[in-house]
């Protein structure tokens, strides 16, 4: 039978079930989302296109989901609006899905190791 | 930022001998494996469910039926529609279980060393404590970097091996915003490295924020 486990030991079991902050962790992707759509539309903003043709077709697509969205200075803020918004949902999503995960595992061993305590043989 | 530990809490001392950093490296290998499966298991999900509704809402012709194209040059089989999507469900688990699997893997290297500066807001709570996790951006950031700069130089290699380079306009537009990309292995190269910049970065200012605000809610606790 394993021996009781050693402080530094513990704090690995710990680290390991330890939650993700989810309300952190969905501000982290809204923020992270927002600058990166706003800084990639600012960035083929900047770089312009060749005389006569459209810039950042390809990009400019997304206005296909995102209304209002464009590839210019004014379409960079509101596609960060939006960006921010899928990318909160999605982390708010993925840092809950761990956290539900990391419950029930746990909750798994903790039953498992209550009928072991109770075993008959 | 490194932000303040809560291992103390838990940690009285570095361990000790040699057998029992090896009982902890084991340990941890064994704690890492199950939270690389969860995380592998989530990211496969979400991608395979992102696929899916592509490939449902996808029209042939507009821009949504472009993307779930470009996807099928790399994912065989998946088209628009529903049948396809199933597919694609199939291809997004399987790539996004591994992708997930694989960040987590290498995302713990440091982490035996670092582990008294990764948790927080430790509450006793029964048998074991309740905490909260910090974020190492350095840490996180060469996880995904590295990920993603094998994933950018993968489907370069792959347009090039299929001789289909020339004609890839698509994916020749990534050099707008990575200078120096090409479809060539040569420009994956070149690519893969400036894209596991940008991701490192990015990753780094995630967990910045991320840590910042689990700082300002334990304060405010």
């Amino acid at each position: 039978m394993p021996g009781p486990l050693d402080q530094r030991s513990r704090l690995i079991i710990v680290w390991a079930f330890a939650r993700l902050d989810v309300l952190a962790f969905a501000m982290a992707s809204a923020c992270t989302s927002a600058f990166g759509l706003c800084a990639l539309t600012l960035l083929i903003v900047v770089k312009g296109a060749a005389p006569g043709m459209p810039v950042g077709p390809h990009l400019g697509s997304l206005a296909a989901y995102l209304p209002g969205y464009s590839v210019s200075v004014s379409g960079a803020f509101i596609g960060a609006g939006y960006a921010a918004l899928v990318g909160g949902a999605l982390g708010l999503l993925l840092a809950l899905t761990w956290n539900l995960a990391h419950s029930l595992l746990l909750a798994l061993i903790r039953m498992r190791a209550t009928l072991a305590a109770y075993s008959m043989d | 930022m490194q932000p303040a530990g809560a291992g103390g809490v838990i940690a009285g001392g570095r361990g000790g001998d040699e057998s029992s950093a090896r009982a902890q490296r084991e340990l941890l290998q064994a704690t890492v494996r199950v939270n690389a499966f969860i995380f592998g298991a989530l990211l496969g999900l979400m991608a395979g469910l992102l696929l899916f509704a592509l490939a449902a809402v996808g029209r042939p012709g507009q821009p949504s039926g472009l993307i779930v194209a470009l996807l099928g040059i790399f994912l065989p089989g998946y088209a628009t529609g529903w049948s396809r999507g199933l597919l694609g469900l199939f291809w997004g688990f399987l790539v996004g279980a591994m992708l997930g699997g694989g960040i987590y893997w290498i995302n713990y290297r440091n982490l035996l060393r670092n582990i008294d500066h990764l948790i927080s807001r430790v509450r006793p709570t029964g048998d074991l404590p309740a905490a909260v996790l910090w974020l190492h951006g350095p840490s996180l950031g060469i996880a995904i970097g590295v990920i993603g700069a094998l994933g950018l130089f993968a489907t370069t290699a792959w347009l090039v091996v299929r001789g289909t380079a020339a004609a890839s306009v698509h994916a020749r537009l990534l050099a707008e915003v990575l200078p120096g990309y090409s479809v060539s292995l040569v420009g994956g190269v070149v690519g893969a490295v400036e894209f596991s910049l940008v991701l490192y970065v990015v990753c780094v200012g995630f967990a910045f924020v991320y840590n910042r605000i689990v700082a300002l809610r334990r304060d405010r606790d």
